[in-house]
Parts: structure tokens; C-alpha cells; sequence
């Protein structure tokens, strides 16, 4: 099985187990990295710590991750590399790894990340390290949110949910954000649940960490619903309109009536 | 000059950031803008003119990538002169843009847009709906 191809969270069967857990970034306290050990074919007695970063569907498309880092527990390496399809004479442990090798790294797929390692650690043939110990674990706020996604995606249909977690990815990777409003992510999933627009609106982020759905019917014209966890604010303009419409107010989860026309029916259709 | 008017047929642009501002759509791609995507300063929102010096859009990428870290998930926010005057003139606000070279880091297309407090939600609401958003150059995020 090709490295690249692992998926965050999956098995790779008959060969390897998979346990992933975050890593903060050194130095930095920011956790956006996972770390997968596989326990390699028995054959060449390897184990690797692969790191590989979350997902980032605007860089690959899909749901492919991209490996920036690799450590192994045994000096046969190479043997045990291959077994496991990964790049040999990668010697970089996430917590030894200096952190602008990371920063350089974590947005090239598999290989270009491998050769930033390689120049940047040293190989001087000794013995490898043992696997890291004791790693930090910091849930970052995107695992955060993905997690109450998951947690609560029997309110969603199955596109609500997936455009959700595609809009929730872009906003908060790679970089993330500094922190999110978990109770304005569950008023939003409460407000689609509840109220299950047609359209599925366009997502943003407010400085504060909240989040921001909007609908729009036409370029000039947007209601924008800020969300706390039972309701929120909302601004609504229409500048196509001769004279222009605009308004604003308070909503609340369980109902529309906050919303005035034309915006409540740009959000129920 | 410092000071001087951007021309109304000139444009700016604007750093944008994912956690800050840009709106994406179902598919999980950039479409816009909210308020959050400007920053409003005692002195006014931070932009760049673009047609300074002849100035394009690839050589403003450039300078925005060498005064902030620039990454893929960013975009470049534009919004006409001639646009943010409008949006002015229909909210009953007094709103410039002027010419406002930096020195330190060097940014000398930097202007203002000037006459819009943090707290005029419903002017930078309106201002955002006119911000077209685009890519990094290619050239701008390999030279980060």
C-alpha cells in the first residue's frame, strides 16, 4: 500500500496498527498533526511512526492526507520502510524535527516532504531513535469540530453533513484557527437540522471564532446568520433593489421569526 | 503621495485568511467575503492599490507576500475605488481612499480607505459584497 494513499483513521490490514493521536507543534503549542504508528510486516521487525497532517481537501481535492514525517524504531530501516511502501532514509521524529522544517513541509505531498526532511536532518548513519514518548496531546480546533460533526450528523442528511465537513476543513486548516465557538457549531447544525434549507449555505468565520452561514439570491444580495449556541444575529441587504433593502436583528434556533422577508425566504429556499 | 486620492478607476486589494473573513461554499471553496475580512485601524482599512507604479494584480501578490505569510487557502480580496466611494455615498458616509505609503516593512502602494469606523457594521457589510476574491499568484506563494 502506497503511504500516501493511508487514510486518517483507517487499518491497513494484515500488516499494520494504526493508532493516532495529536501532536502540538514544537514550540508552538498548536496541534495539527497526527501520528500513525504501523507496526510493519514481522519479517523485517520494523516500526514506523508515520506523521502524516489532516486532511486538506483544497490542496489534494479529496480525502488523500500528505506525510510530512517519519520515524522508525528499528535500525532496519530501509527494509522495513519498503515493507510498508514509505520513502527510506527519512530520520525525522515530529518532536526532534525543528519547527520551520515543519512549517516547510506540512503542505508538500509524501515526497516532496520527505526530500525537505532529508535535507534537513542529518544522516550520519547512527541508530535510530525510539519513538517519541509521552506526546503531547492537544485536540485542535478542527478535529474539535469534526468531532462534533460526526457526533451530531444524524440531524444532517448526508450532503448537509459533508459540505459541512468540507467547509469546516478549508476554514480551519491548515493553519487553523486560534480558537471556535463549539456552541455556535452546534447552534448552527441545530439551525440546519431544524429548519433543513434547501440550499446549503456558504460558510465563514467571525474573528471571535464564531460561525457565519449566509444565503444569497443574487450577487448583491445576502443574509448573513451569526451563530451562538440558541440563536444569533443576522444582517440581511439586497442592493439590487431600487431603493435598497437592508435589515437586522436576533434569531433564534427553533424558529424564523426573527428574519423578516425577504431574507427568511432566501434561507428556507 | 501620502495623502493623495486613488484615482476611482484604480482597484485594491486585500489579504484575506480562512479563520478571518473568507466565505466558502458547499463544495468547500472561497467565494467571497464577510466584514471580517477588513481590518479597520484608528487610521482607516488597510489595502493596496493595485495600479501603483503600474502596478498589476501579479505585482501585488508579490508585495503582499513579502510583508505577510501568504499560504494557498488565502486569497487576494478586490474591490474597485470607484465601488467603495459608492458604498459611501449610498450609507451616508464620508468614505476615501487615499494613498498611504509604509516605509517599514517597505509597502509603498499602501492606501486607506478611510471614513469607516470598526463599528460600522452595515457599511463593511455592504463593502464586502463588492469584494471579488482571487488566488495568490503562483510566482507570490513560491517567493513566501
Amino acid at each position: 500500500m502506497s503511504a500516501s494513499a493511508i487514510p486518517v483513521g483507517d487499518v491497513v490490514a494484515g500488516e499494520a496498527l494504526l493508532r493516532s493521536h495529536s501532536f502540538a507543534e514544537p514550540n508552538s503549542g498548536k496541534a495539527w498533526i497526527r501520528e500513525y504508528s504501523l507496526a510493519a510486516n514481522s519479517c523485517f521487525g520494523c516500526t514506523a511512526s508515520v506523521v502524516i497532517s489532516p486532511l486538506d481537501p483544497f490542496r489534494t481535492g479529496g480525502t488523500e492526507p500528505s506525510i510530512v514525517g517519519l520515524s522508525t524504531g528499528s535500525a532496519r530501516t530501509d527494509r522495513g520502510l519498503a515493507a510498508v511502501g514509505l520513502s527510506e532514509g527519512v530520520e525525522a521524529f515530529v518532536e526532534r524535527v525543528p519547527p520551520p522544517s515543519l512549517s516547510a513541509a506540512r503542505d508538500l505531498p509524501f515526497g516532496p516532504a520527505c526530500d525537505v526532511f532529508n535535507r534537513s536532518m542529518q544522516l550520519d548513519g547512527r541508530p535510530l531513535a525510539a519513538t517519541p514518548a509521552s506526546p503531547t496531546i492537544l485536540k485542535s480546533p478542527f478535529e474539535t469540530c469534526l468531532e462534533i460533526l460526526q457526533a451530531r450528523r444524524g440531524l444532517l442528511a448526508e450532503k448537509q453533513l459533508t459540505s459541512l465537513q468540507r467547509q469546516v476543513s478549508f476554514l480551519l486548516l491548515p493553519e487553523g484557527a486560534p480558537s471556535v465557538s463549539t456552541g455556535s457549531l452546534n447552534g448552527l447544525i441545530d439551525f440546519i437540522g431544524r429548519h433543513k434549507p434547501v440550499a446549503h449555505p456558504n460558510l465563514s468565520l467571525t474573528r471571535n471564532g464564531k460561525f457565519a452561514a449566509s444565503w444569497s439570491s443574487g450577487p448583491r444580495a445576502k443574509v448573513t446568520l451569526t451563530f451562538d449556541r440558541d440563536g444569533g444575529d443576522w444582517v440581511g441587504m439586497d442592493l439590487t433593489k431600487a431603493p435598497a433593502v437592508r435589515a437586522s436583528g436576533a434569531f433564534v434556533i427553533d424558529s424564523l421569526a426573527g428574519l423578516t422577508q425577504p431574507f427568511k425566504s432566501w434561507v428556507q429556499t | 503621495m501620502r495623502g493623495d486620492p486613488v484615482p476611482p478607476t484604480d482597484n485594491l486589494a486585500l489579504h484575506c485568511q480562512p479563520n478571518s473573513g473568507i466565505e466558502v461554499n458547499p463544495e468547500g471553496q472561497p467565494v467571497g467575503v464577510t466584514r471580517e475580512a477588513f481590518r479597520v485601524d484608528d487610521d482607516g482599512i488597510s489595502t493596496n492599490w493595485i495600479e501603483y507604479d503600474n502596478g498589476d494584480f501579479s505585482s501585488v501578490c508579490l508585495i503582499l507576500a513579502s510583508i505577510r505569510t501568504v499560504r494557498k487557502s488565502h486569497r487576494v480580496g478586490l474591490l474597485t475605488v470607484a465601488d467603495t466611494i459608492a458604498v459611501g455615498q449610498a450609507t451616508n458616509k464620508a468614505i476615501t481612499v487615499e494613498h498611504d505609503p509604509i516605509d517599514v516593512p517597505p509597502n509603498p502602494g499602501h492606501a486607506l480607505i478611510k471614513g469607516v469606523a470598526p463599528t460600522d457594521e452595515p457599511v463593511l457589510d455592504e463593502l464586502a459584497l463588492y469584494v471579488v476574491i482571487r488566488e495568490f499568484s503562483p510566482a507570490s506563494l513560491q517567493a513566501r
